[in-house]
Parts: structure tokens; C-alpha cells; sequence
């Protein structure tokens, strides 16, 4: 089994390769001069092409981009002109913005919906599950940008309940973790209900009552268990599409974290950063999914033992 | 399936029956909204800036649902713009489904090398979140509806690609396939005639469920700027324009939201009714 | 099968009593209650309502077991066998199935006036079931070793240890190697699952067993196995038995006692002896002349014309009367009583010359 996961471990890396080629494809596509930029608008010809050759900017793109992987590998993100820091170091404050953030909207999403779901997949055809039902599959239609809006607007502007914008305590991080959450928690629920749903009608789970073993054990440890598995590829593959989310999230609740940083580095055309961004994305992604998986054969027998 | 068979069971569906209901409303009130809706939606008059909706007691003289801050009527804007959402969503989602499909079919079948290069270049795409993605595109290639839908197609097909390869990975083996060949069918044949119909009620749900997702993608990507630039109006750039006057007049902004939200459920709920319909283990 | 006097039945039974819905009205049963009975069965019907159809599975079944005695219950797929076997633990899907009339006795108590609480008492260490799909009766991500001391530790509080030592002689006891005590269901085959399904039930040592076609997934070497470990048991521990197969071989080899079901009824029995050599019900007769011969001269294989009873749509009177050569008018109108031809032998069919 070592070996699977050695396997998958090289294929994750080769798709970040691959991904550092297309977000540096993509950010050299967009025309313009980047030393100029770099350099600032009052430069001269003359200084902005001293700089265009300091910054090795005149090189071939294989060269750059060679370079570029020389330099990833010993952690050096390059250099964010328009913040005027290593990108590195802007990250590392910002990243834990948007990681705080999206652990709390995600952690009381998976929860949340792990429960309902599992609720209403035992009372089916109850209020419960309608209500569960209702939930799951308006979650879903909801577009974030708008929840989120409406959150503002339920809990700040009428209510005054909780603060909408910027960072600054607990209370700050609450409408905009239930923002960045609640399609997850819609999602999650209904998968969780048809999981407990699906198992529930097996021989097994019947069998299991033959034997003595009263319902609420039945339910929480032999049920659940089946029924637990499909959740975990999903929290692998949904985190980091949270993660993602967060540029939304943060414009609308002014949260200073990534989502926010992305959008100006657009603007501000400062590729290293915006490569940056588009790098530790992905790999939050594969990481998650790669995490997930690994917890996965673990835990399905039928999978680890060969 | 009989078409007699199918069209029944369409009635019988609940989920089916409303998500229809839903999307064929919605549907014929934005594309018809050119010869209906009251007012200009790109023009309006200063004077007119944040009237309060007034629910059609004016009729359409009015404004039913209110004014925005450049004083354009929101009813109008809501549903031209609403075509317009629809409209990309509708392009894109033929276009990644057709793509995806095509891929998926040619690296389920083939297999080889062929499957291991475009499945690598699938993990590569769809490592990259869509819309992080669709930003830096966006960015790069400027805005215009034409590097809207390419933006949108090129980060959403990887999903149908994946689910039509699985799909015909798992038929290929099964025993059908193989009583075809003994009978002497062509792999080209095999391909066409047996293995894509099987797999078509999965991409009709996978559609439903891709166009829903589309329409929100494209309403993250207008509210950011970065959509459908105004003063083109887009269910994602009414949202923006309304942020600055939420607690002095919401409406602007609650209406979009509503109407987007209501069109992806009419898709959620077509995708399921979609679902038990074709399902055949449904028996009745 | 308690010794009533013919006129006596003719008189209780008339054609189906039905309990009806808020009145508590007393229910009219065919037969008394038998004091020394492990198990009896009176009057039950079982109905599955599913999106608007009604599938009358049970259709007023009376059967008695008594103590130590191998009952088996022969008929088609769909004729209410397993119904009849999941009513009798209580164990009938939710929402879905539901008992409309009888009782099920168990040591002359009814089993559905007992709590949730004694229903667990009861499964597993009374009554314990054997599932028909090995495949799919095991739980994928338990061992087979816990699975098969689930009823030890929900009956008894003993420790993981003594758990696990008598679980490992369970399955030497279905010829199972004791390491392979905490392998998966997916690493055994068919037969041995099966095989950890009857340790499984047999953990507790139960009263009744209820065997709901064993071997049915499994090839004849396997089976025959099987047998041979299910009459080794019935003759080590003398558990009663209930054997729910439609293969009528097995009965032979393991039981006293045989049922014929069809559609949701009882429609023969009486000792394995009398109703083999002497069938008297048509659709009996024509189950064992169904079977091919090995010996003598080769002859047409007579099958059984028409389409098995349908549950959501059962035939009026008689339900076997569509498919019986020797159908009346009588049989198309009234459903026969249970007559008594000898103390080994009753059948419900108005032909009294069969």
C-alpha cells in the first residue's frame, strides 16, 4: 500500500508541475510590459531596461520559467512588486487569514450537515428529512455573493447582531464563515442522507437487528460506518474548493486573506503574485484530495488489505 | 424506454414536474423580456434613484420592484439581464458537455496513451479552482462576452470528461459489448450505437447540474467586474452595483438574487426529476 | 400441528377475517392457542405498501413449531417466505411492510405487545435468522469475528477477549480456520460467508433457528456442506428449525415437518413423508413432478402452466386456481379452508379426491 500512496504523492507533484506551467503561461500572456510595470511609471527607457535585464526578464520564457522551478524548489515565491515584499512573505501573512476562515466555515458545515444528514437519513419521509431535503437543495441553488449579502443584511444592517466587515475577534469571522460554508453544508447533507439512506436498506443492517443489537448502535456505529465513506473523498474535495471560494467571501466582508490579495495582484498586474496564488491554490486542493484519499484506505478495509 | 413510458413517468415525478415549471417561467419571461419589460434596462433617470419597490400598483407603469442608484428599473434589468445569464450558461454548458463528452468517450475507449495525457491534463485543469481560474483568464484576455463563455467552457468541461470515461470504462467491460463484437460490429459502431445512449441520462443530469453551477460561476465572476461589463445588465453585476446601498435600499440586491436562485433550483430540481424518471429501477 | 377435530375448524374458519382499521374489533382466530408451542403463527397477514401499491405478501398463514422440531417452508419466489421469516422477528422493513391481522406467539406471548427493549432480548439468543445473500448479509467493514459476537455482546457482558475466544470456536465450528477471525467479509467466499452468517446466528445457542435459503448463492459441493453442518448442529443442540427454501431436496434431508406456501398461504402440510409421496395439493404435485428423475424412463418434465401469483394483484378465491388443471367454479370464488386428511396431513383445496 505504501507504494499506492508513494504513486500518488509523484502524480500529485507532476500536476503541480503541470499547473506552474499554466499559471505561468497564463500571467506572461497578458501583454504589456512587465519590467515597465515592475519598474514604475516614472522610470526611464533606460532604467526600465537596466531593470528588465536585472530581473532577467529578457530572457527566452524557458529560461524564466526554468528558473522560476529553480527557485520555487529552494521556497523563493519571487517578489511582489506592487506590495513591495517577497511574495513568500506577503503570503505568510495573509494565508492564515483565509485558512482561519475557511477551517471555521468548513468545520461547522461538515458537521452541521454530517448530523442533519445522518437524522434525517434515519427518520426518512419525516419533517425532519423534508426540512433536511429543503435545506440541502436550496443551499445549493443559492448563489454565495447574494447569501452573503443577505447575512449583512439579516444580522448587520437590521439586527446589528454582528459585525460585516474587516478582521477583529470571533464575532468578525461569523457571517462570513456561515457565508463560505453553507453551500458545502448543503451539499454535504444530502450526501449524507442518501449514504445513510442507501445503507440502512441493506441485508446487513437488517441482520445486524437479528442479532439482538438495538437500534441506536445499529444506527451510529454499523451504519454509520458504511456510510461515513463517501463523506470522507467528499471533505477532501470540497476543503479545497472552499479554500477557493474565499476570494467572494472576502470581497464582500472585506476580510483581508488571499481571496482579497488575488484580486489586486490582478489588477495591479503583478504576476509573481498572482502565479503565487494560483500555485498554493491548487495545492491546497491536491493536498486535500491527496489527504483524503490516504485517510480513505485506511479506514475501508476492503481497500487497504489487498 | 417508450417515449409513451417516459412522458408518463415525467408526470408522475414531482421534482421533475416543478423544476420544469420553474425553468420553462423563468425561461420564457427573460427571453421574451425585450418586448415586455417597461423600461430601458441600460438607461434611467437620476431623478428616479432608489425608488422603493411599489409591487405592481402602478402595473408596469411603475416600478414593481424598485430603482437602482443610477435610477434604472430593477423588474427590467432583472429579466434582460436574466437572458442574458442564461443565454452564456446555455452556450457554455453545450459546449463543455459536447467537449467533455468527446474527450471522456475517447479515453474511455482508447485508453493508452491517449487516456493518459488528456487525464493528466484534466488533473491539471481541475486542480486549479474554477473560479481563481476564470479570473486570471478574464484578466489576461480582457473582458467581452465571447472570453466570457470560453473562459467558463475551458475551466468546466474536466467534470463531464470524468464522468463520461468512467461511464464507458465501466460499460466496456460489461458483457453487452462483448456479444456485440462476437457479432462482428466495428469498434466505431460499438461506440456510437451502444455504448453513448447508455450514458446519455447521466449527461442530462450532469447538464442540469452544470448549467446551474455555470449560471453561478458566471454571477461570482460579473459581480467581481470581471463578467458581463455594464451596462449590460447580469445578475452578478446588479448584486455589485447594489452592495454600496444595502441598508438603504436592499432591493437592488435581494431581487437578482432571488431570481438566480430560483432558476438553479428549477435545474437542481430537473436534474433529480431527471433521475427518477430514467432511473430503472424505478418500477411503477 | 395441534389436533383440532375437522367439524370444529370448518366452523371457525369462514373466508378471510379482517381486522378492521380503528375498531377494536375482536379478531375471530381459526385456530387455538397451543400452550406447549415454541413458536405460533395465527391468522397473519402481511401487507407492503409502496408508493400507492398494496402487495399482500402474508395472506392469513397459521403455523406451529414446537420444541426441537425442523419445519420447512417450500414454495416460490414471492410466495411470502421471507416476509413470514422477517415478521416473525419483528424485524419487517419501517414504513414499508406492515402486519394487518394475527399474532405471532413465542412461548405463548405475542411478540408484537413486547418492547423494543425485549425484542432485543429475544433476537439473536431466541430467535436468530440466517440471511439468504451471503454476499450482501455481512457487514463490509466489521470483521467477521466481531459480526459473529454481536449477539454475545448484546445479550451478555463479557470482555473483547472471551468474545473474541468464543468467536473463534464458532468458526471452527462451521469449519472455518480460528485466524482468520478478524479477516473481512471480502476476503471469504460465498460459501464461507455463509458460513460465518450461520455461526453468527448460532453464537447465542437460540431456540428457533430461522434459515432463509442458506444455500440458495451457493454451488451443490458447498451446499451439501452446509447441510451436513446444519443437521450436525440440529443434533448437538436440538434448536428448532425453520428451513425456508423452494429447493425441495434440502427439506428431505433436514426436516419432520413441511409447509407449501403460495401466494402469501399455506396451502399443504403435514410430515416430509406424507406430503412428498402423497401430494394432495395440485401445486404441490406439481412441484414435485417438476423435478427431473434421475432413474427410470426418460419422461416430459411436467411444468407448472401460467405466471406465479402476483401479490398487488391477487386472484379471487383460491389464488392458486389460475394455473390448476382442476380449477372449478367453486375454486374461482371461495378460498378453501385447511382440511385435515390424516394426523400427518392437511391441505386447502376444495378437491377432495386429489
Amino acid at each position: 500500500m505504501k507504494k499506492k500512496i508513494v504513486k500518488r504523492l509523484i502524480a500529485s507533484i507532476f500536476v503541480l508541475i503541470g499547473v506552474t506551467i499554466i499559471s505561468f503561461m497564463l500571467v506572461r500572456l497578458g501583454g504589456g510590459d512587465p519590467a515597465r510595470m515592475m519598474a514604475g511609471a516614472l522610470a526611464t527607457d533606460a532604467e526600465v531596461e537596466e531593470f528588465r535585464v536585472r530581473m532577467g526578464l529578457d530572457r527566452p520564457y524557458i529560461v524564466q520559467y526554468v528558473n522560476y522551478l529553480g527557485g520555487l524548489l529552494k521556497g523563493d515565491l519571487g517578489y511582489s512588486w506592487s506590495f513591495s515584499m517577497p511574495v513568500s512573505q506577503l503570503l505568510a501573512t495573509r494565508i492564515p487569514q483565509t485558512l482561519s476562515l475557511s477551517l471555521f466555515g468548513f468545520g461547522w458545515a461538515c458537521i452541521f450537515s454530517i448530523i442533519l444528514g445522518i437524522i434525517a437519513g434515519i427518520k426518512q419521509g419525516t419533517v425532519v428529512d423534508f426540512v433536511a431535503m429543503f435545506f440541502a437543495i436550496a443551499g445549493q441553488s443559492m448563489a454565495q455573493v447574494w447569501l452573503g449579502f443577505m447575512l449583512i443584511l439579516i444580522f448587520s444592517v437590521n439586527l446589528g447582531w454582528l459585525p460585516s466587515q474587516g478582521i477583529g475577534g470571533f464575532s468578525h469571522m461569523i457571517l462570513p464563515g456561515l457565508c463560505i460554508g453553507f453551500g458545502y453544508a448543503a451539499q454535504q447533507t444530502r450526501l449524507m442522507r442518501s449514504g445513510m439512506v442507501d445503507v440502512l436498506r441493506e441485508d446487513y443492517i437488517t441482520a445486524t437487528r437479528a442479532r439482538g443489537v438495538s437500534s441506536n448502535k445499529t444506527y451510529f456505529k454499523y451504519a454509520l460506518k458504511n456510510a461515513l465513506l463517501p463523506i470522507i473523498t467528499n471533505i477532501g474535495s470540497q476543503f479545497g474548493r472552499i479554500f477557493a471560494g474565499a476570494v467572494v467571501v472576502e470581497n464582500i466582508f472585506n476580510w483581508p486573506g488571499m481571496g482579497q490579495l488575488i484580486i489586486t495582484a490582478i489588477n495591479q498586474r503583478d504576476y509573481q503574485l498572482v502565479q503565487s496564488i494560483l500555485l498554493v491554490s491548487a495545492a491546497m486542493l491536491v493536498f486535500c484530495n491527496l489527504l483524503a484519499d490516504i485517510v480513505y484506505t485506511f479506514v475501508d478495509p476492503r481497500i487497504s488489505l489487498n | 424506454m417508450k417515449l409513451s413510458t417516459i412522458l408518463r413517468r415525467m408526470r408522475k415525478s414531482k421534482m421533475f414536474m416543478i423544476g420544469l415549471i420553474l425553468l420553462v417561467v423563468m425561461i420564457l419571461l427573460c427571453a421574451t423580456a425585450k418586448f415586455w419589460v417597461p423600461c430601458d434596462p441600460e438607461v434611467g433617470s437620476l431623478l428616479d434613484r432608489h425608488l422603493k419597490p411599489d409591487w405592481f400598483a402602478k402595473g408596469l407603469d411603475g416600478h414593481p420592484l424598485g430603482t437602482d442608484s443610477l435610477g434604472r428599473d430593477i423588474l427590467s434589468r432583472l429579466f434582460v439581464g436574466g437572458w442574458v445569464s442564461l443565454k452564456i450558461s446555455f452556450v457554455v454548458t453545450l459546449i463543455s458537455m459536447f467537449l467533455g463528452a468527446l474527450v471522456g468517450l475517447v479515453c474511455g475507449y482508447y485508453g493508452g496513451v491517449v487516456d493518459m495525457i488528456l487525464m493528466r491534463i484534466c488533473d491539471v485543469l481541475a486542480a486549479i479552482p474554477q473560479l481563481l481560474m476564470a479570473i486570471c483568464i478574464v484578466a489576461v484576455l480582457g473582458s467581452g462576452m465571447g472570453i466570457l463563455i470560453f473562459t467558463l467552457t475551458v475551466t468546466g468541461w474536466v467534470n463531464t470528461a470524468r464522468l463520461v470515461r468512467s461511464a464507458v470504462l465501466g460499460m466496456k467491460n460489461k458483457e453487452f459489448v462483448s456479444a456485440s463484437r462476437v457479432l462482428g460490429a466495428n469498434t466505431n459502431r460499438i461506440l456510437w450505437k451502444e455504448l453513448f445512449p447508455n450514458t446519455i441520462t447521466q449527461l442530462m443530469i450532469a447538464a442540469s447540474g452544470h448549467f446551474g453551477g455555470t449560471i453561478l460561476v458566471e454571477t461570482s465572476l460579473s459581480y467581481l467586474g470581471m463578467g458581463v461589463a455594464p451596462p449590460t445588465p447580469s445578475w452578478g453585476n446588479m448584486i455589485s452595483d447594489g452592495r454600496a446601498y444595502l441598508s438603504s435600499a436592499p432591493w437592488v440586491v435581494i431581487f437578482p438574487g432571488i431570481a438566480l436562485a430560483l432558476t438553479v433550483l428549477g435545474f437542481n430540481f430537473l436534474g433529480d426529476g431527471i433521475r427518477d424518471v430514467f432511473d430503472p429501477k424505478n418500477i411503477d | 400441528m395441534t389436533k383440532v377435530s375437522e367439524s370444529e375448524r370448518e366452523i371457525k374458519v369462514s373466508n378471510q377475517t379482517k381486522i378492521k382499521k380503528g375498531k377494536a374489533q375482536e379478531h375471530e382466530y381459526s385456530l387455538p392457542v397451543d400452550p406447549d408451542a415454541l413458536l405460533q403463527i395465527r391468522d397473519l397477514s402481511v401487507e407492503y405498501r409502496a408508493s400507492g401499491a398494496v402487495s399482500k405478501a402474508v395472506n392469513n398463514l397459521n403455523l406451529t413449531i414446537q420444541k426441537g422440531e425442523a419445519v420447512g417452508i417450500v414454495g416460490e419466489s414471492g410466495a411470502g417466505k421471507t416476509t413470514t421469516a422477517l415478521s416473525i422477528m419483528q424485524l419487517l422493513p419501517d414504513r414499508v411492510g406492515k402486519v394487518t391481522c394475527g399474532e405471532i406467539l413465542f412461548h405463548g406471548q405475542s411478540m408484537a405487545d413486547k418492547s423494543e427493549k425485549e425484542l432485543n432480548q429475544i433476537r439473536g439468543k431466541n430467535i436468530s435468522m440466517v440471511f439468504a445473500n451471503p454476499l450482501t448479509s455481512l457487514n463490509p467493514v466489521f470483521p467477521v469475528g466481531h459480526q459473529i459476537a454481536m449477539s454475545l455482546r448484546s445479550h451478555e457482558k463479557i470482555s473483547q477477549k472471551e468474545a473474541d475466544e468464543r468467536a473463534a470456536a464458532l468458526l471452527e465450528t462451521v469449519g472455518i480456520a480460528r485466524y482468520r477471525l478478524n479477516d473481512y467479509p471480502h476476503q471469504f467466499s460465498g460459501g464461507m460467508r455463509q458460513r460465518v452468517g450461520i455461526a453468527a446466528a448460532l453464537a447465542s445457542s437460540p431456540e428457533l433457528l430461522i434459515a432463509d435459503e442458506p444455500t440458495t448463492a451457493l454451488d451443490v459441493t458447498i451446499q451439501a456442506q452446509i447441510l451436513e453442518l446444519m443437521k450436525d448442529l440440529q443434533t448437538k443442540y436440538s434448536t428448532s428449525l425453520i428451513m425456508i427454501t423452494h429447493n425441495l431436496g434440502i427439506i428431505a434431508e433436514l426436516c419432520q415437518k413441511v409447509a407449501v406456501m403460495y401466494g402469501g398461504e399455506i396451502v399443504e402440510y403435514g410430515s416430509v413423508r406424507e406430503v412428498f409421496s402423497n401430494p394432495k395439493h395440485w401445486y404441490t404435485y406439481g412441484l414435485i413432478h417438476a423435478i427431473p428423475k434421475l432413474t427410470g424412463p426418460r419422461e416430459r418434465l411436467e411444468s407448472i402452466p401460467g405466471l406465479v401469483a402476483n401479490a398487488q394483484n391477487l386472484p379471487e378465491g383460491c389464488k392458486f386456481h389460475p394455473r390448476c388443471s382442476h380449477c372449478t367454479g367453486k375454486c374461482k370464488t371461495e378460498i378453501p379452508p385447511m382440511r385435515t386428511i390424516n394426523a400427518d396431513h392437511m391441505v386447502r383445496c376444495w378437491d377432495t379426491e386429489a
